[in-house]
């Protein structure tokens, strides 16, 4: 190992601590950075500052903004009646960018995993089950609540633990459809989605 | 489907090796130690993803290199097919090694080979799929159905994390020694679990009433004799008094999810107290009988390397079967244990359009196979493995 000097270290150690990034990585991103112009690097650092305190989870639906409640939560647009729940900020960043929902989020952050200590008391389920109670002061009535965990073993764990939490509270609970992915190797997918697909085939 | 062409560079103790085989029937002929099984095991690591003798990628490449590639031209059924495998060690001697898989030169992963190409390998420890425990079984059935279906390999692998999953609630509960009690996260996890257990099953048994029939008849002719062999796939979750017939033509997994969800019940309170799954695919077994006779604790040596051939075999034909192609088949030091009725019989038996593979180190079965072969050898092509080199020695 070479001997770095100390603010050099620190940095290669700061930056290793990123998800997916090794110390081989790391040190390849700390030589690129302190080679750079002042400014540029003050730009980063700037950003990095400003996102970090003027971004917070919203307190009712808790995807990540700038402003709470969130923008999806109090756009008057959008529908009320329909919840869609999910693992992750960035499913609903996905969603939106498909703009085919108009309801309200719901993000647990996280699935249900046994094995790495997840439980259902780590996940915002007691929140989400607060927001189902009824004639809450500014939210109507929910209908439907979507579940739009991954198609992972956790995510269907969570979203079949969900469904048995939520049905005796008599609202609709849907689990949304698994497509084709998109650049996804055709052979592999085929057979098991079509088959998913038609075991899970309804009458219309 | 066929090996046309095998290029290795620092795999095992190869350090180049370039050699075209595009023959019927390819014979390595070498004293021990020279590299047979090491060439096999490339063929096998190029047409499926992972080697037979290793699950460590690195130990592959040939000592003090630091990386392998092996190459195979390969014509498929449905045409000629090029895959390479390259692996890289990383410099600091840490860590995992880096992978990259190509078919035609596209990139794919490992275990996506399997919907490519296909082969069967029967070593010395092959014998152990009828002497050794119920993993042995249900592992042989796994590989056969992961090269079959990918549907199969997609449930195996959801089925194994979920097994984990319930598993670890189970042995929490247990460690905590409060007895059982309603628990909505294992009733969830059990939700899951069955879903995937009914469909691993669901193949499994279909899979073993299709091998049944190639099995039997293979096992007769390999043999030599009219005692009727059977397979029959054994779970603790069929309910007792079902006919076999009925739980073999089983292809619904509605069905069969039932059965599992009855039995998880039966026996609730011994998984609280053991804290783990005690029922499923991974505790089923496979029943190879001879009339009466079960092979696998009461089978002759003779019986039980009969019946070894006739599951390798019926694995051969079930594949062919079901991907439309003829799977690559690996004979490692198998045909010098056989006495030699036994052998002309196997050999006779496997499906022409077969590529075999045969290593030995006794140049006398090189005499014998073309002896046996009805175009007398034509079709043979015989390598001479020394210290991973190759020579083609004159047969004349
Ligand atoms: N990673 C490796 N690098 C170099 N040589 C290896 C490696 N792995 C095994 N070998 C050598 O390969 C030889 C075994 O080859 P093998 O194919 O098993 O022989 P056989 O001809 O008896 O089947 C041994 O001499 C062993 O030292
Ligand atoms: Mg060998
Ligand atoms: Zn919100």
């Amino acid at each position: 190992m070479p001997l770095y000097p100390p603010p050099l270290t620190r940095l290669i150690q700061e930056l290793g601590k990123l998800p997916g990034i090794g110390p081989k990585t790391a040190q390849r991103l700390a030589l690129y950075l302190v080679g750079r112009p002042p400014a540029e690097v003050n730009a980063l650092a700037g950003a990095l500052v400003d996102a970090r305190s003027k971004l917070v989870y919203c307190s009712r639906c808790f995807n990540i903004t700038d402003v709470d409640p969130c923008r999806l939560c109090t756009d008057p647009r959008r529908d009320d009646q329909v919840l869609c729940v999910v693992e992750e900020p960035r499913d609903v960043f996905a969603l939106e960018r498909t703009g085919e929902f108009r309801g309200r989020y719901h993000v647990l952050h996280g699935a249900i995993s046994p094995m790495e200590g997840l439980g259902p008391e780590s996940l915002k389920i007691k929140e989400l089950l607060r927001r189902l109670q009824p004639g809450t002061a500014n939210s109507p009535q929910i209908q439907e609540v979507i579940l739009a965990t991954n198609s992972s073993v956790e995510g269907e764990a969570t979203a079949m633990y969900l469904a048995r939490l939520l049905k005796p509270l008599g609202v609709r609970v849907t689990r949304i459809a698994y497509g084709l992915p998109v650049g996804g190797d055709l052979d592999y997918v085929d057979e098991v989605t079509l088959s998913r697909a038609l075991e899970g085939r309804r009458s219309v | 489907m066929r090996v046309r062409e095998v290029q290795l560079e620092d795999f095992r103790n190869y350090p180049q090796l370039h050699v075209a085989c595009d023959a019927r029937r390819v014979v390595l002929l070498g004293e021990n130690g020279q590299g047979k099984t090491n060439l096999l095991e490339a063929i096998y690591l190029g047409l499926t993803g992972s080697s037979f003798r290793t699950a460590r990628d690195r130990e592959m490449i040939r000592w003090g290199q630091s990386g392998y590639r092996v190459r195979l031209e390969v014509e498929r059924e449905d045409g000629p097919a090029e895959v390479t495998i390259a692996t890289q060690a990383h410099a600091d001697g840490g860590g995992a090694s880096r992978r990259q898989v190509r078919v035609n030169a596209t990139a794919v992963a490992a275990r996506e080979l399997r919907g490519f190409f296909s082969a069967v390998v029967f070593t010395p420890d092959t014998l152990f799929l009828i002497k050794g425990g119920p993993q042995e079984r249900r592992q042989f059935l796994d590989e056969l159905l992961s090269q079959a279906s990918s549907y199969y390999r997609h449930h195996l692998q959801r089925y194994q994390r979920v097994l984990a999953q319930r598993n670890h609630i189970l042995q929490q509960a247990a460690a905590a020694g409060a007895g059982r009690a309603r628990s909505q996260l294992l009733e969830t996890f059990t939700d899951v679990f069955l879903e995937s257990a009914a469909r691993l099953w669901e193949r499994r048994l279909w899979a073993v009433s299709h091998l049944a029939k190639a099995a039997a008849q293979a096992y007769q002719q390999i043999a030599g004799s009219s005692e009727p062999f059977t397979l029959a796939y054994e779970s603790e979750a069929v309910p007792a008094a079902t006919p076999v017939a009925e739980v073999e033509n089983s292809q619904d997994w509605v069905t069969l999810r039932h059965w599992l969800e009855r039995r998880l019940e039966a026996v609730a309170d011994l998984e609280w107290r053991r804290g783990m799954t005690l029922v499923g695919p991974q505790r089923d077994d496979l029943r190879v009988m001879s009339g009466r006779v079960d092979l696998r604790t009461f089978g002759s040596q003779g019986q039980q390397r009969s019946a070894v051939l006739a599951l390798k075999l019926a694995e051969v034909c079930f594949l062919e079967q079901q991907t439309g192609r003829w799977p690559v088949f690996l004979l490692d030091d198998v045909l010098s244990e056989l006495d030699p009725d036994r052998r002309q019989r196997f050999l006779r038996t496997i499906p022409s359009p077969t590529q075999v593979w045969i290593t030995t180190a006794e140049p006398e079965l090189l005499r014998t196979l073309q002896a046996d072969d009805p175009k007398g050898g034509l079709d043979d092509l015989v390598l001479r493995v020394t210290d991973g080199r190759m020579e083609f020695p004159r047969m004349e």
